[in-house]
């Protein structure tokens, strides 16, 4: 099944369609015309700063918490006005909410009790439970025998014995130490994969969402400001609040001069296809990531050649950070990201002089609202 | 389903509110929550709303019904009287609060910021008076500093019957109470602080006024409207001891009980209700801004050895530990004592109730049924309730307007509640009224009057308890009564069985609220304590008060020992390797 999103035949319908949802506290919109389709199989990530409404918008989906207005189709049925009893999800919140007086196992057959099944066929599934997120042997502890990482599981376990048509997960990351995160995103991805059960994650940490996810929902303020492939966020923000959200980027703000060109300080930068919407005169920042900053092979690169001076250089182990300017422009400082490698073969180091390229397939460039950087 | 059957999403609302939708997909639990909601509701409105209106309606009736407009009032105010017991009141009031704050901030002191010895003994000995009838130390008073006292001497003339004897067995019934609260303002404090003005070399006295004090004056606020308001509203000393000195509590205990003049009561009642209300206003207003100022990460503080103030602190807490035990000692030596003051050979001739009064040890027995069931019916109505109030999921509002109900019986002395419940429930149009003058009237009067203290003792319970177990719950289509039996109630058993004793040995020692309720059948032990003084038993009245304090310890020790196996289990909970 396709999951890309952008290429859905017309004979495949989503497996969840959001249409229009808001949600108001009081006076306060929390989500504003939410509308998304979420694909069968997919993890799908809802990525944003916190209180931008992910939590919302995945409680409204779950119907513990109902929207304002709007529709929400599960599989072709409208749910909107359903419980969450008569939906069919699984959820794993960031405080893991295990059941400190009930054993791992009982944590995890608590749902399955109540379905009538026998109690030899309820050990059994638990027994397989356990064994897929490999927890054999901890069924008789309490949760808080339990290793931060072993309660993620555990709930993990217990949101999917009943084996739900849909798996919703709040941060369940972000209470870990990074190593053990990083050890589990993997060990959650792949287990997502061989299930291939529908996903939806909320996070705030955008490697997270990037290492993950199939496609990635960025929102801002109760709104959606793109969905895409963890590639195409990555490599085509369609404004400069995902371009800063995602990643390093070097933001230049100039002014629309004649030819496509922004003036930047004392730099000229050609936009190539990038600037057709904007005419002359308009403020515009033009964007690029540190580590598209071209050094090796300039002789290749028609425009958007600079001299320019390393100002500063930080050493982050694997790769090198250097603030480049020229002539001490304040106006056009240049982030750009350097291998050990290159950093040798051209001597950098503080006041070296070195000509950059800033290549017009890897710039952006948005209107300047002054919105949405550095938060 | 196959892609094919399935409609398109339109996105277009269906007719009908939001609100009628969901109506229809409620389930079966959602009602079973709503009717548990409403039900409770309605039972606070027909138990402490409705009463409180009948009493307000009485105040302004003469004795055949007849509406009076303000007559009664304008009587009241004109009566020299009457009008001089509120100078009464408010006198006895504020003395016994600075006395009472000034003693019990001292022992809190000792308790939190030094190092003396036996603290945990201190502690123990400062609840004894929880155990006992607010009547006991008036009745040890009178045995040592009444006309046959031990050492009347040392009143040098002035008599124990009127204030002074109030006063002083007031400090002695509501120290545990102010103690309580003076304990958490000084625990709660932060290090830091203490560090800082270390490293700046500020003297001691210095210390005290620019850190301790301040960082503890809500606490100290709320300590003081405390007192204030049990020493205003309670009955049982200035009955036993107040002699010709009027205060309003009894006052409505004579116009009622006395003089059969209800509205006149009703209005008493009601100048009661004042500095009640005023006083509950007051606490919620501070409790709300110390919770703000908790709410920041403070490192503890843990004294130092500092040896003159440690051993000051050990002779003070001392001197108040005796004074604690002597009062309680006076009544069980009074009530062993073959005949006060001339023959104090042992002898158990006053504990023979019924030979003095034909419902004496009855009347035990009523009060430990009574106690039983406020204890049982109280913990479960206000587990749903707080459980209702904290953990439901819809029904916003409802929650709302019962959370409030349930904080307003704080704000009702309990003669006021009790006069309250004569006057609604004596009239026999009222279908409510077949409760009237039987063992139920005074459980719930009980449980009602006790409500708000136990509801927040379960609120705070609960909301330790994470909030997202119901949305699990909902995921995994498990109902919520039945996560509520299997999870909650486990985690919660230490806050029940707090919640239970504190009924129990509240119902045990209240006389104020069951005075006007009881009928011989159902008379109450405290009550018989009441009547056996009225009547000059005093030695059986302390006997009677002896068995109280017995059996509320009884129940305070097997408390404890619940807690401590509730402990053991909990931790299998919590350890690393189970
Ligand atoms: N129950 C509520 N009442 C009022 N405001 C709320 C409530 N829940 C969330 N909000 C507000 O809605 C916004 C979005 O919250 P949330 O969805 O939890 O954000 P996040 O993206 O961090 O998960 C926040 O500003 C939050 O303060
Ligand atoms: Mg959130």
């Amino acid at each position: 099944m396709a999951r890309d999103g952008n290429s859905k035949s017309a004979s495949e319908r989503a497996f969840l369609e959001i249409r229009d949802v808001t949600k108001k506290f009081g006076d306060f919109t929390a989500l504003k015309d939410i509308t998304l389709d979420i694909i069968d199989g997919e993890l799908i990530c809802f990525l944003g700063p916190s209180g931008c409404g992910k939590t919302t918008l995945l409680r409204a989906i779950a119907g513990l918490d109902f929207q304002t207005s709007g529709r929400i189709y599960q599989n072709g049925r409208d749910i909107s006005d359903v419980p969450p009893a008569d939906r069919d999800f699984g959820i794993v919140f960031q405080s893991y909410a295990l059941f400190p007086n009930l054993t791992v196992a009982k944590n995890i057959a608590y749902g399955l009790v109540n379905r009538r099944m026998g109690r030899k066929a309820i050990t059994e599934r638990v027994e397989e439970l356990l064994e897929l997120v490999g927890l054999q042997g901890s069924g008789s502890k309490y949760p808080a025998a339990l290793s931060g990482g072993q309660q993620q599981r555990v709930a993990l376990a217990r949101a999917l014995a009943t084996s739900p048509g849909m798996l919703l997960l709040d941060e369940p990351l972000s209470a870990l130490d990074a190593k053990v995160r990083e050890h589990l995103r993997h060990e959650m991805k792949d287990l997502q994969r061989r299930l291939g059960i529908t996903t939806v994650m909320v996070t705030h940490d955008q490697e997270e969402a990037l290492s993950m996810a199939d496609r990635i929902v960025v929102m801002n303020h109760g709104i959606i400001e793109q969905v895409g492939t963890p590639m195409e966020i990555y490599r085509n923000p369609t404004s400069a609040y995902v371009a800063d959200f995602i990643g390093s980027m070097n933001f230049l703000h100039g002014r629309m001069g004649t030819g496509g060109r922004v003036q930047v300080g004392r730099l000229k930068i050609a936009l190539d296809g990038a600037g057709t919407e904007f005419t002359k005169g308009d403020d515009v920042v033009v964007c690029i990531r540190p580590e598209d900053v071209a050094v090796r092979e300039l002789e290749q690169v028609r425009s958007n050649k600079y001299a320019m001076s390393v100002r500063e250089v930080e050493f982050l182990g694997s790769f090198c950070r250097a603030i480049l300017d020229v002539d001490g422009d304040k106006n056009a400082e240049l982030i750009a990201d350097f291998s050990i490698n290159l950093m040798r073969d051209f001597d950098l180091k503080r006041g070296a002089k070195l000509k950059v390229a800033l290549p017009t397939e890897r710039l952006q460039a948005f209107r300047d609202d002054k919105r949405g950087e550095h938060i | 389903m196959t892609a094919l059957d399935i409609p398109a999403a339109t996105g277009i609302e269906p007719p009908g509110s939001p609100a009628m939708r969901r109506l229809r997909h409620l389930k079966a639990e959602s009602w079973i929550m709503l009717a548990g909601i409403v039900a409770i509701l309605v039972a606070l409105i027909a138990f402490m709303a409705l009463p409180l209106y009948a009493l307000l309606k009485k105040s302004v009736e003469d004795d055949k019904g007849a509406f009076v407009g303000l007559a009664n009032f304008q009587e009241y105010f004109t009566s020299a009287g009457l009008v001089q017991s509120i100078g009464n009141s408010l006198t006895i009031a504020l003395l016994t609060m600075v006395i009472a704050c000034v003693l019990a901030f001292a022992f809190a002191y000792g308790l939190t910021r030094t190092c003396m010895p036996f603290k945990r003994v201190f502690r123990a000995i400062a609840t004894i008076p929880i155990l006992a009838p607010s009547l006991l130390p008036a009745i040890s008073l009178i045995y040592l500093f009444g006309n046959q006292g031990l050492i009347k001497g040392l009143l040098f003339g002035e008599t124990i019957y009127g204030p002074i004897g109030i006063m002083i067995g007031m400090v002695f019934y509501i120290f545990p109470h102010v103690l309580m609260i003076m304990v958490t303002a000084l625990s709660t404090t932060d290090a830091r602080l203490y560090e800082a003005a270390d490293a700046l070399g500020t003297k001691p006295v210095r210390v005290f006024f620019t850190i301790t004090l301040p960082g503890a004056i809500y606490g100290i606020v709320s300590a003081a409207v405390i007192a204030f308001t049990l020493t205003i509203t309670d009955f049982g000393v200035p009955k036993v001891i107040g002699g010709q000195y009027n205060v309003l509590a009894t006052d409505i205990y004579k116009q009622v009980v006395g003089q059969q003049n209800f509205s006149m009561g009703a209005v008493v009642g009601l100048v009661l209700l004042m500095p009640a209300l005023f006083s509950f206003i007051i606490d919620r207003h501070v409790q709300k801004k110390q919770v703000a100022l908790l709410s920041a990460r403070a490192v503890p503080y843990h004294p130092k050895p500092h040896k003159t103030r440690d051993m000051a602190f050990l002779g003070y807490c001392t001197v108040m530990a005796m004074f604690l035990i002597g009062i309680l000692g006076t009544a069980a030596f009074g009530s062993f004592a073959k005949f006060w003051p001339y023959d104090l050979s042992f002898s158990l001739i006053h504990y023979d109730f019924d030979a003095v009064d034909p419902n004496g040890w009855s009347s035990f027995y009523n009060s430990l049924r009574m106690a039983a069931l406020t204890a049982v019916i109280g913990v479960v109505i206000i587990f749903l309730g707080a459980y209702f109030v904290e953990k439901g999921q819809s029904f916003v509002r409802l929650r709302g307007i019962f959370h409030m109900l349930a904080m307003m019986p704080m704000a009702v002395p309990g003669l006021v509640l009790g006069l309250a419940y004569v006057f609604f429930f004596s009239v026999p149009e009222n279908p409510l009224s077949i409760i009237y003058a039987t063992l139920p009237i005074l459980v719930v009067c009980t449980v009602v009057h006790f409500y708000t203290v136990s509801h927040l003792t379960m609120l705070t319970a609960l909301k330790q308890i994470d909030k997202e177990f119901e949305s699990v719950s909902a995921s995994l289509k498990v109902p919520f009564y039945k996560t509520m039996l299997r999870v909650h109630v486990p985690i919660c058993l230490p806050a029940v069985s707090e919640v239970m004793m504190y009924l129990f040995v509240n119902a045990m020692t209240t006389v104020s609220a069951v005075v006007f309720l009881y009928s011989p059948d159902t008379k109450l032990a405290a009550i018989t304590v009441l009547n056996l003084d009225d009547v000059g038993d005093q030695a059986e009245a302390a006997a009677m008060a002896m068995i109280i304090v017995a059996t509320s310890f009884t129940v305070r020790m097997l408390h404890a020992f619940l807690m401590k196996s509730l402990n053991a289990r909990h931790s299998a909970w919590r350890t690393r390797s189970a």
